[in-house]
């Protein structure tokens, strides 16, 4: 993983010269998103996840989109000893998009940034240290778009996370998402350069 | 007065006859470096800086590995501020990352290793000058807040049958700084308030009689740094307060660690130190002015407050002065002068009171001696007890032509870094309040080095340069104790089984050191540097002692301004196996995070900064060691997974003009 993932890094941060040249109107978006977490592993023994919801904010900039996101997710546990928690994902978002035919166009980016999870208070907690957990967290993402309207976009993507808990965590989510696009105003444009 | 005259006699002859070229051991950094790093703490430019040899227990505090080494040698770290010494640090342990000035009023950062003499101040280890910026015109603020969190937490498995140990989080650091700037006069206020963990698990198995109260270091620091010019001269002030323990900020209380080495363990500790520096330069003539630096600082260690296993009181009060006289006439540049330290220790609850006086002198003559060849000559001559002895260094630079360049250097000396380490303390007839005074054993032969430096450049152009110097060095006289740590599962405690003591060591070391600079433009900066070190031949325990160093180092930095409003930096260090042999019976089942070998170190650290706003915002996220090996720096210290690290930045320049 370890080999696979500074490779994957490498490749973005070098071919991103490249890419300057294809993008074009400076845009805001605003993006909503629901995720599944579809996988199974040791982790999915002790936590089933149910549908999260997210909310992403980015920007275009010369290397692609860039911007800022959260998720939100419940997990519930499957056996008694443990504790059911909500995961709030916090991250920075690299997006990089390019067209392939018509309205339909191919997503690739990476998250990177902290994964919070959230532990219900079943009156055992004593201090208040012991209710919440961060760790850091990558996400590797892959998808595909449609231009639906003038400004708007449907989005369904695949990714894979990895939070650097002692023991591993990998999860796979499929999403789906509706992004709409605004200009950037002058000022917000001065401000993001 | 023998040896002054001898100084005097073999600088004479040297300046008629100019052996050897000028050597290069300074490296400088300078704030578009910073920039690029995306400084936590000051002490992080040492992650860009592979010449030097550091350990560190914690990634907070880091000290030389030749540090005490051999304890007659010491080779410490000194910090200048603007060219005029502070004596910060506790003991003989400088912690950079708590010196008080936010990293955003840092112009650049000049360091520079081995034996030398830089204006006028004596380094044996390493001499870090930190030259401040010149504020622009008007009322300026900047703010910092920083935090780190390394990878390995339990996560939700923290209520499971896996559950495991907590790890680091870093911070949160905080940095303020307003400054004026009118003319020619600048004024700057700086504060400074971190938090740094103590949850590392290898450091809490074996303090288990301290009471890690919040499992963190807190620190705050307060600075002024003032500089005026005018006809009657240049003059700066730097004045700083700074403590741990109890947080100035908040409520939490966290004691500062000191790992004594003589004892492999950390002493819990609470401080509050206040220094004061200025330098005064006094025009005398058109070629000639007069140099007049002072510093003051008063250091008060105590005992954590949640700590009795080792009850003791620390003041430390240092006076420093110098003067001097600088002169340049044509391609004739001239410094001569004297400087003056005064040093008291004492603890308020035992009768130990000590104080030393320490002059020195010493004189700096650079010129060109041929059309294309300078020489500089430097000596010091320093009175003090065990701190006494001389330095003298010729240097030559050769500049073949254009682009090619070669230097050559030779130095001796018995000088080293003024004695103020643990053992010293002990040797002078401290004991903590409870009369446990730890056994030290120390000799009396006075050691010397003598170091022979050759360096050749070649510059292809202004963005391409190649490098590599060989520096072998001759030690003589070194004294060595022998300890043997083990760990006692029994009250998990490292105590020293045995010491030998080795005095009249004798050995050669020899440094290869090769390097590659390359830029495209302004947008893209990449080095590549190499280093072999090694004992070349002397006595088994200095061949076995030398094998704390690293045999092998390969450095790669690239930096790369991919627009102006976005900058990425990557880093990959390499270091071969390292060993300390005191810590050869250290291993142990119950605890196997102990090792005397430290196995090849690879580390990855990258990141990239986003400014927004014209520059008045910085946002920067780095990782360090991503491909999350474990790294220990010591055989007993803390091993370090991968780190992200988030910092944001608001720079508001010139917001109300004079």
């Amino acid at each position: 993983m370890n080999d696979k993932f500074f490779l994957i890094i490498s490749i973005l941060l070098f071919s991103s010269s490249r890419l300057i040249a294809q993008t074009t109107d400076s845009l805001v978006h605003l993006s909503l998103n629901t995720t599944y977490n579809f996988n199974e592993n040791e982790f999915h023994n002790f936590w089933v996840p149910s549908p999260g919801f997210g909310i992403e904010l980015s920007f275009d900039h010369p290397v692609g989109e860039i911007g800022a996101g959260l998720n939100l997710i419940r997990f519930s546990k499957q056996i008694h000893s443990t504790k059911s928690f909500y995961a709030v994902d916090y991250y920075f978002l690299y997006r990089y998009t390019f067209n392939i035919f018509s309205k339909f166009n191919f997503i690739s980016g990476f998250n990177f940034g902290i994964f919070e999870f959230r532990f219900d208070d079943d009156d055992d907690i004593k201090n208040s240290a012991e209710k919440i957990e961060r760790e850091f967290a990558l996400k590797l993402l892959t998808g595909f778009s449609y231009d639906f309207a003038d400004t708007w976009k449907f989005e369904l993507t695949n990714s894979y996370q990895h939070i650097y808990t002692k023991r591993k965590i990998e999860l796979l989510f499929v999403a789906a998402s509706v992004k709409k696009s605004f200009s950037t105003p002058i000022w917000l444009k001065e401000f993001f350069q | 007065m023998k040896k002054f005259l001898l100084v005097i006699t073999f600088g004479v002859v040297l300046m008629i006859i100019p052996i050897l070229p000028q050597s290069n051991k300074k490296v400088v950094i300078k704030n578009s470096d910073l920039e690029f790093l995306s400084v936590i703490r000051i002490s992080d430019i040492y992650s860009i800086l592979p010449q030097l040899d550091l350990y560190t227990i914690d990634r907070y505090r880091h000290h030389p590995v030749f540090a005490e080494l051999f304890s007659n040698a010491p080779k410490d770290i000194i910090v200048l501020v603007d060219g005029v010494k502070t004596n910060f640090g506790v003991w003989n342990k400088t912690n950079l990352s708590q010196f008080p000035i936010h990293p955003a009023e840092i112009d650049s950062i000049v360091i520079v290793f081995g034996p030398t003499l830089y204006k006028g101040e004596f380094s044996s280890g390493i001499l870090i000058d930190i030259i401040s910026t010149v504020p622009a015109n008007g009322l300026s603020f900047k703010a910092t807040y920083a935090t780190g969190n390394e990878a390995g937490d339990p996560g939700p498995y923290v209520y499971t049958e896996h559950i495991s140990n907590n790890v680091d989080q870093f911070g949160p650091n905080s940095y303020f700084a307003a400054n004026y700037g009118f003319e020619q006069f600048k004024l700057s206020v700086n504060f400074v308030d971190q938090v740094s963990p103590t949850t590392d698990q290898a450091v809490l198995n074996r303090t288990n009689n301290f009471n890690f109260k919040n499992y963190q270091v807190r620190y705050s620091g307060f600075s002024l740094n003032a500089m005026t010019e005018s006809n009657l001269g240049k003059h700066s002030l730097f004045t700083a307060f700074s403590k741990t323990g109890q947080a100035v900020v908040g409520y939490e209380y966290g004691a500062d660690l000191l790992f004594i080495d003589e004892l492999s363990k950390e002493i819990p500790f609470q401080n509050k130190n206040i220094f004061f520096s200025s330098g005064n330069i006094f025009p005398i003539t058109t070629d000639g002015k007069l140099i007049a630096d002072f510093n003051l600082n008063y250091n008060s260690l105590n005992q954590s407050k949640f700590s009795d296993e080792y009850q003791f009181n620390s003041d430390d009060l240092w006076l420093y002065s110098k003067f001097g006289y600088q002169s340049s006439l044509g391609t004739f540049d001239f410094l001569a002068g004297t400087s003056f330290t005064y040093h008291n220790m004492h603890n308020k609850h035992t009768d130990f009171n000590y104080s030393r006086r320490i002059p020195s002198l010493f004189t700096s003559v650079r010129a060109n001696t041929l059309k294309d060849l300078i020489t500089r000559l430097d000596a010091v001559l320093r009175f003090g007890g065990n701190s006494s002895g001389m330095f003298f260094c010729v240097d030559n630079e050769l500049t073949i032509n254009e682009r090619n360049q070669l230097s050559l250097s030779f130095s001796y000396d018995n000088l080293f870094s003024i004695q103020n380490s643990f053992d010293y303390r002990i040797r002078k007839g401290y004991t903590f309040n409870n009369n446990h005074s730890p056994q030290i054993s120390s000799g009396n032969l006075e050691a010397s080095q003598k170091s022979f430096f050759i360096n050749y450049t070649f510059n292809y152009d202004e963005s391409n340069s190649i490098s590599s110097g060989i520096d072998i060095s001759r030690y003589e006289n070194l004294s060595y104790r022998l300890n043997e740590f083990i760990f006692r599962s029994d009250n998990n405690e490292i105590v020293n089984k045995q010491s030998d003591f080795f005095e009249g060591i004798n050995g050669w070391t020899w440094d290869f050191d090769f390097s590659i600079t390359n830029m495209f433009g302004k947008k893209l900066k990449q080095t590549i540097y190499y280093r072999h070190k090694s004992a070349l031949s002397g006595n088994q325990i200095f061949k076995d002692v030398i094998k704390r160093f690293p045999k092998h180092k390969i450095f790669y930095s690239i930096n790369y301004s991919l627009f102006n409003d976005l900058i990425l930096f990557m880093t990959v260090n390499y270091s071969s196996q390292r060993e300390w042999i005191e810590y050869r019976n250290i291993c142990s089942e119950v605890v196997n995070s102990y090792n005397s070998r430290l196995e090849n170190l690879f580390l990855i650290n990258c990141g990239a900064t986003k400014k927004f706003w014209s520059d008045r915002i910085k946002i920067s996220a780095s990782i360090e060691n991503l491909l999350n090996n474990r790294i220990p720096f010591h055989p007993v210290g803390g091993s370090f997974n991968l780190t992200f690290f988030l910092k944001g930045e608001i720079n508001l320049e010139s917001i109300i003009q004079p």
